[in-house]
């Protein structure tokens, strides 16, 4: 079954990505951005699979949907402890 | 299975924002780090209720859920909005910190005033040179102190902001709180919309150093063109395409101004450089090159050094040329060539006066050699007629001592046999006594008179005797002599003290014996003989006097009275031999004097002769 605010939130993140690409150039200062960036697709992808599993595959791309929050939270615990790191050896 | 992948994930998520809030310490950043924990929040938030849907627990976060889920994206926009918001912010700090940096630390003065001359913008420099707030200055009018010979300029150059271009230059002396600086204003006008000045923006720099360095380069400048000038060297720059940079005052005095112009034609006024310019050897080779011009027009030569410099001007290579007068240095060098021609002929000359010198010299050598020869030949000549001479004296002294020995004799006995025929005849017969006694007395007169010839014979050869003679003492002695000798007559004697003097004492006891016998023979016919004895100094002789009062004698005669037998009275008158005198004149001359005589007939005679004066080495030199 499709949740009429899954769409909406995998067009956020849609949205998101497209205004990403379209300031790649002025984000190129955000803070280990390449990690932060990573985790947010897996988190878009997570989304994906969720919009998906109301079409097919329900119970693989529903693991799959997980499994991705997962590794994205992950690398978020990545994205904070070299943001750290770094501002220490800045210091 | 999804359970526990949901309780990672959340696990996960906590321990993000355990070590986000743990090391909450950056500050440059705020909002960006509460937007980074609100999300991480949110996301803790998600799959804590997914975990506590997989534990059966009643899903009290549920109806939450989806809603949050839709704010994950927003947040994450947030984020960068944040992000980039902040950025922004950042650049525009850091512009506005380097602008800052730059107004305040530079020493450009910058202002801007309203038409009114009101400040609108004072820069911190200008503030600070003159020592003046800010708040003081703005909305004020302020005019600082202008040098009195640069206000009228500036006045004059501030008119040029009414008209197009609105701008000006203005370099004018201002008194700081530093003291007089030179200022470089460049000033232009705003308009409005209506073409009336709504502002004016001054920008000034110190240029006080580069006014200095202006007086002294002019001061050197100036320098440098009167040691030129006093040197009489002209001096001038000109590029690689032969144009005239600089000539010195004097060229510029001469043929004005060489602005724009080629070196030929301004030193030349020619269409085409000159076919001997050195310039492009000098710009090819970069030696320096000298050569020689004349110019005709001034009659003065010059010697023209072409230097390559290293600097360049206006990106084009550049000679320096420096027109040296060596008029004067010509002009030595030519009579030092001819005076070096006139004394190779001196030389030319001097060599041929050298070798007739050395002619001569030879010549004299020769003359000086015959000279040695003659003179060797006259000593052996008069050796030979030296030993001639004493064979001859030695002949005399035998013919002279034969004719004393053998003369003497037959007088003997004539005397003799004279005396034996007084003895036989008779005493009466007057006339034979007679006869007997002329000849017993010419007999005599005739020993008398050979005596006499010996005496004057030795006296021209004894060898002389010289010694320091008191003629006081000797004449004095005479005189006692002669005064008892003659004690029956009556004799006046008046002597004056004689000197001494160096000669032969026999000698001239002789002299004065003969002088004073002859004294007192020819005054005996008078009642009282005078016979003076003096003498006078006349510096390198003295001359001796003997006067009497007698016969006298006439003086055309004088001349025999040294003569040998010379008598000027008979000798009924007075007796003598006449050979006294003429034995006195053999000595004096044989001492180096003289001797005459002077007489008035029975009146007087007067003999004088002189004595050289001598010291004893002298004499003993045998100079006499």
């Amino acid at each position: 079954m499709i949740q009429e605010n899954e769409i909406i939130t995998l067009i956020l993140y849609a949205a998101l990505i497209v205004f990403y690409v379209f300031n790649v150039r002025k984000l190129n200062l955000f803070p280990e951005k390449k990690i932060f960036m990573f985790s947010v697709l897996i988190l878009f992808f997570s989304v994906v699979f969720t919009v998906a599993e109301g079409y097919f595959w329900e119970n693989e791309l529903n693991f799959l949907e997980h499994l991705f929050k997962a590794l994205s939270a992950l690398l978020l615990v990545f994205w904070t402890l070299s943001l750290i790191s770094k501002r220490r050896k800045a210091e | 299975m999804i359970g526990f992948i949901d309780l990672f994930s959340f696990v996960f998520i906590l321990t993000a924002l355990l070590i986000f809030l743990l090391n909450r310490k950056e500050k440059s950043n705020p909002a960006f780090f509460r937007i980074t924990g609100a999300f991480f929040l949110l996301l803790a938030f998600h799959y804590l209720s997914n975990t506590l849907e997989w534990l059966g627990i009643s899903a009290v976060l549920d109806p939450y859920e989806d809603y949050i889920e839709l704010f994950e994206p927003a947040f994450i926009f947030f984020l960068f909005y944040i992000f980039l918001s902040e950025k922004s912010a950042r650049a525009l700090q850091e512009s506005e910190e380097k602008y800052r940096l730059i107004v305040e630390n530079q020493h450009t003065l910058v202002v801007k005033v309203d038409p009114e001359g009101r400040f609108l913008y004072v820069s911190p420099s200008y503030c600070d040179l003159f020592g003046k707030k800010e708040e003081e200055l703005l909305g004020e009018k302020f005019v600082p102190l202008i040098h009195d010979e640069d206000r009228e300029p500036t006045l004059r150059e501030m008119e040029k902001l009414k008209i197009p271009p609105y701008s000006c230059y203005i370099e004018q002396r201002a008194l700081t709180k530093y003291g007089w600086k030179w200022l470089g204003w460049a000033d232009r006008a705003v308009l409005n919309d209506s073409g009336e000045i709504k502002e004016i923006i001054g920008v000034a720099r110190d240029i006080t150093d580069r006014k200095i360095s202006d007086m002294e380069l002019r001061s050197l400048k100036n320098q440098f063109e009167q040691v030129l000038s006093l040197t009489k060297t002209g001096f001038d720059l000109i590029d690689e395409d032969l144009n005239m940079i600089y000539a010195d005052p004097n060229w510029v005095d001469k043929l004005g101004d060489p602005s724009g112009k080629k070196c030929y034609e301004y030193f030349f006024s020619r269409d085409s450089a000159c076919e001997n310019c050195d310039i492009p050897e000098v710009l090819k080779n970069g030696e320096t090159a000298v050569s020689e011009e004349y110019i005709g027009s001034e009659n003065r030569n010059v010697e023209v050094h072409t230097v390559l410099l290293k600097e360049k001007v206006n990106g084009k290579r550049v000679v320096a040329e420096f027109n040296v007068d060596i008029t004067e240095r010509k002009r030595s060098e030519s009579v030092m060539e001819e005076t070096i021609r006139e004394l190779k002929k001196l030389r030319i000359a001097e060599l041929n006066l050298i070798e007739d010198m050395k002619y001569e010299v030879e010549e004299k050598k020769k003359a000086h050699k015959k000279i040695q020869m003659l003179n060797e030949t006259l000593e052996n000549k008069v050796k030979y007629r030296t030993h001639e001479l004493e064979l001859s004296n030695k002949e005399l002294e035998s013919f002279a001592y034969s004719v004393s020995h053998d003369l003497r004799a037959p007088l003997r006995h004539i005397l003799g046999f004279a005396d034996v025929l007084k003895k036989l005849c008779s005493e009466k017969d007057d006339e034979f006594n007679s006869y007997l006694k002329k000849i017993t007395d010419s007999t005599v007169e005739m020993g008398n008179l050979i005596d006499d010839l010996l005496d004057y014979s030795r006296t021209g050869r004894r060898e002389m005797n010289m010694s320091l003679v008191s003629m006081r003492e000797l004449t004095g002695q005479l005189i006692k002599r002669f005064t008892h000798e003659f004690r029956g007559r009556n004799i006046e004697w008046r002597v004056e003290q004689l000197p001494d003097v160096v000669c032969d004492e026999n000698l001239m006891k002789t002299v004065w014996i003969n002088l004073i016998d002859n004294a007192i023979k020819y005054s005996s016919k008078k009642d009282k003989s005078v016979i003076e004895i003096r003498f006078e100094d006349k510096g390198n002789e003295y001359e001796f006097c003997v006067k009497d009062n007698g016969a006298g004698f006439d003086m055309n005669f004088a001349h025999k009275l040294f003569g040998v037998f010379q008598r000027l009275h008979s000798k009924s008158e007075f007796e003598g031999t006449g050979i006294g005198l003429a034995n006195v004149r053999r000595i004096i001359e044989r001492h180096g004097g003289k001797i005459r005589a002077q007489g008035v007939p029975d009146e007087s005679a007067s003999f004088f002769f002189t004595i050289p004066k001598l010291d004893r080495k002298e004499s003993d030199e045998g100079i006499v």
